[in-house]
């Protein structure tokens, strides 16, 4: 059996107790291993008496503290140290920012793990009024090079060649740039289809990026190209409404920063857009695309039919300015092809409007009460008139026409007679309150103003030739304008071509609408559109009639003037410029309609407003009523009774 | 503290008779110099072992806390990229339908499909007065006009473009 140990007495573990036994004995008890040397002392010895315990306690501490530095100063010192530290770092700290050197070393330090790269706004997209897209942007890829990094320019090559279609010049351009490595970024193909694009990002070769650039597109193709204009390949406006708009459909791009690793590559899900790229705005036309087609076609087959060179037509609401169609068609020298045209001719070319400024002369002489439809006047076939022997079109003895027979037989001389009641400065006001002679408030880029001199300065027959339309100059837009006048009881309204713009959070915000003038009177228009009617009806205007409606206008048969200031070309034939405006139900009108025909040839029946424009007119109408839904006035006799 | 106290006292009377001598010696040795055992505290080396435990557990649950949340934090945020990417490749394909059915709804393409069919422009229209007692007569066969306004396609390519548009800016 094993011998029990000895008793022992119980373990006085705290350190309290002896502690506070040294603490009465005045040593102050300065760490636990002072205190556990005292105890173990006191183990010892099993029987020291409670005074002696103390004494030996006190006497082992004092000599433990007299051997080792007081861990105190220990911590003391360390403490200084670090306290010494912090306060050097946060003296350069403070340092780098009051320098101001701190926002430079962050963005410094932010540009060695991180990428910034643009994001591109979407273009706005221009609608035609029932909403159809007429150009838009479409998402596609841009594949450029950075010839630094390709390491096998063949092999990358015959890559590239078998995915994009490269003709030789630029595969030898590329080879070029991959070999002498003098540039950091090539453009190898832009704004190719999203597919392709994907292919190629897909081989993941070293030096070849793929990024995303969209494209301008025009779903219906050429319809409405010279109105809507185009841009650039980098998606800048540069012609139509693309440039006149071109800070409205422009949106703010944004930015797209992404960390990085050390090697380049992108570290996945660190991806943040810093700034969100706002979409341009969008805007509603007053363009209805239908009938924008059926123009151009129209205009297309009648220039091609009789060998003109070009050929315009403006389709507007007669109430509010509202333009459904504005088209421009023209030869191309090269294909001998008549094609839409890229420019807007319609409202950058201004040429003598010819006869259909005689409706001005007559408008403006009602107005003012100098005559009477019934009004007489003896008109001779020809007359002379400062240094100029001026005629009509076709010689006749000299005959009593009324106001209404000059207009509807298109009378030069008799036009002037009428010019001679009004007065030089009184007639030149009136064209310019009819909308000659000044851009129109469309303010459409290169729009021209025609050419209208002040009164004061016409010189020789000008003086008078104005009064039928030659010796100034008007667009297609101002022409048609101008006539409308006529339609809309005497009130002058401005074009209109954008109705809407819807804003990038998608809000339809209408544009005011056009601004108006009274130009003549009611009366004064309502007796000039009877007249027109005539002239449809039995005049120079026969094949602009249309079944189940009264068509009212006017034709003119102008002269180009030419570059060696005459109106006769090399060939020393005349150049002529044909058009009819006209109006429909002339009832109550609610499309106003020009078409003008330039340069058709001049030996053939086909040179005249009447033969060359009016039969576009009659072939337009039908469409027209379909697309807008006009029915004729229950009171609508068309031709009968003229 | 007086549990400790009750338990010695126990262990004390719980002595054998054969053990008699042994605990006749801890009596007196108890009785002479031992202090009476007093309450107290668990000992100090103990209570701070188990603190440092305690304390290394709670560090370490949060630290794995941290750790889940932060993987929650980076799963979101991937799903959030991945919708965000899905959401701008769904727009992209919503411009490439819009300007494909712009084109198929073109005039140009249509007029060439008209053609290719052997279709050519329809005679000028005629309208027709119709008497009013042959109108009143189909209205009351019918009940009523028949709708005007009826149209093969009913879509509105504008209206669904400015839904869209609408949607992509709400937060």
């Amino acid at each position: 059996m094993r011998e029990r140990p000895p008793a022992q007495p119980p373990r006085v573990r705290s350190h309290h107790r002896v502690s506070s036994d040294a603490t009465r004995s005045g040593i102050r008890r300065s760490s636990d291993e002072g205190s556990v040397v005292a105890l173990r002392s006191a183990r010892a010895k099993p029987n020291p008496s409670p005074a002696a315990s103390r004494i030996s306690t006190r006497q082992r501490s004092v000599t433990s503290n007299r051997q080792s530095p007081r861990p105190r100063n220990r911590l003391l010192v360390v403490l200084a140290v670090l306290i010494g530290a912090l306060a050097a770092v946060l003296t350069q700290v403070g340092a780098i920012q009051i320098a101001a050197k701190g926002v430079e070393l962050r963005e410094e330090g932010a540009r060695q793990w991180t990428r910034t790269a643009r994001l591109s706004s979407d273009r706005g997209t221009i609608f035609d009024r029932n909403g159809e897209e007429l150009a838009m942007s479409v998402p596609a890829s841009t594949v450029s090079i950075n010839p630094r990094l390709i390491t096998d320019p063949e092999a990358t090559l015959a890559t590239l060649m078998a995915l994009l279609p490269l003709n030789e010049d630029k595969v030898a351009s590329l080879r070029n740039e991959m070999q002498t490595k003098e540039r950091g970024f090539v453009y190898v193909a832009r704004q190719i289809p999203t597919e392709i694009g994907a292919q190629i990002s897909g081989l993941r070769m070293i030096g070849v990026n793929v990024d995303p650039e969209a494209r301008r597109v025009l779903p219906g193709g050429d319809t409405g190209r010279s109105v809507i204009g185009r841009t650039d390949i980098d998606g800048v406006g540069i012609a139509g409404l693309e440039m006149q708009y071109e800070d409205l459909l422009t949106g703010s791009g944004g930015e797209v920063t992404r960390q990085v690793a050390p090697g380049g590559r992108s570290i996945p899900g660190t991806e943040e857009v810093s700034r969100r790229p706002v979409a341009g705005d969008d805007l509603v036309v007053t363009i209805d695309r239908s009938i924008q087609f059926s123009c151009e076609q129209a205009l297309i087959n009648q220039v091609s039919r009789i060998g003109a060179k070009g050929a315009t037509c403006v389709v507007m609401d007669t109430r509010n300015g509202e333009i459904y169609a504005m088209a421009s068609v023209r030869r191309n020298p090269d294909s001998d092809r008549v094609e839409v045209s890229s420019g807007n001719f319609a409202m950058v070319d201004a040429d003598e409007p010819g006869s259909v400024a005689k409706v001005i002369t007559v408008a403006a002489a009602l107005d003012l009460g100098v005559v009477a439809p019934e009004t007489m006047f003896s008109v001779p076939w020809r007359e002379q008139y400062y240094d100029d022997l001026l005629s009509d079109a076709w010689q006749h003895p000299e005959l009593d026409w009324s106001v209404s027979d000059i207009l509807v037989t298109s009378s030069n001389i008799g036009t002037i007679k009428i010019w001679e009641q009004i007065g030089r400065e009184r007639h030149w006001n009136y064209l310019r309150e009819f909308g000659l002679g000044e851009p129109t408030a469309l303010g459409f880029p290169g729009e021209s103003g025609g050419i209208l001199k002040n009164w004061t300065d016409l010189w020789g027959s000008e003086r008078v030739t104005v009064s039928y339309g030659q010796g100034l100059a008007s667009t297609s837009m101002q022409l048609a304008a101008a006539v409308n006048v006529i339609a809309n009881n005497g009130v002058y309204v401005e074009p209109r071509l954008v109705k809407s713009v819807i804003d990038s959070e998608g809000t339809v915000t209408d544009l005011p609408p056009s601004a108006t003038r009274q130009v003549v009177s009611a009366k004064a228009a309502g007796q000039v559109r009877d007249m027109l009617i005539d002239v449809v009806c039995v005049g120079t205007a026969k094949e602009a009639r249309v079944s189940n409606f009264t068509v009212a206008g006017k034709t003119g048969t102008g002269l180009k003037a030419q570059p060696n200031g005459t109106y006769l070309n090399e060939f020393g034939q005349r150049v002529y410029y044909a058009s009819f405006v006209g109006f429909f139900p002339a009832e109550d009108p609610q499309i106003t309609l020009l078409i003008t025909v330039d340069e058709p040839p001049a030996g053939s029946r086909d040179r005249f407003g009447g033969t060359a424009a009016a039969p576009v007119f009659a072939r337009m109408a039908p469409t027209i009523v379909h697309e807008r839904n006009i029915q004729p006035p229950e009171n609508s006799v068309g031709c009968e009774n003229r | 503290m007086a549990a400790t106290f009750s338990s010695v006292t126990r262990s004390t009377r719980e002595i054998s008779a054969s053990d008699r001598p042994a605990r006749q010696r801890l009596t007196d040795v108890s009785r002479s110099s031992i202090p009476r055992p007093t309450p107290k505290m668990p000992p100090v080396r103990r209570r701070a072992a188990g603190a440092v435990v305690a304390a290394a557990v709670v560090a370490i649950v949060l630290m794995l806390m941290a750790a889940v949340l932060h993987t929650q934090l980076a799963e979101r945020q991937f799903r959030i990229d991945n919708l965000n990417r899905s959401v701008r490749s769904e727009q992209a394909r919503f411009a490439v339908l819009r300007s494909e059915r712009a084109e198929l709804r073109s005039p140009t393409r249509l007029a060439n499909a008209a053609r290719a069919l052997g279709m050519s422009p329809a005679q000028p229209t005629e309208f027709l007065s119709v008497e009013p007692m042959e109108l009143a007569r189909v209205i009351a066969a019918g009940g009523a006009l028949p709708e005007s306004s009826q149209t093969v396609i009913q879509d509105n390519p504008l209206g669904q473009f400015l839904t869209v548009k609408i949607l992509r800016n709400e937060p």
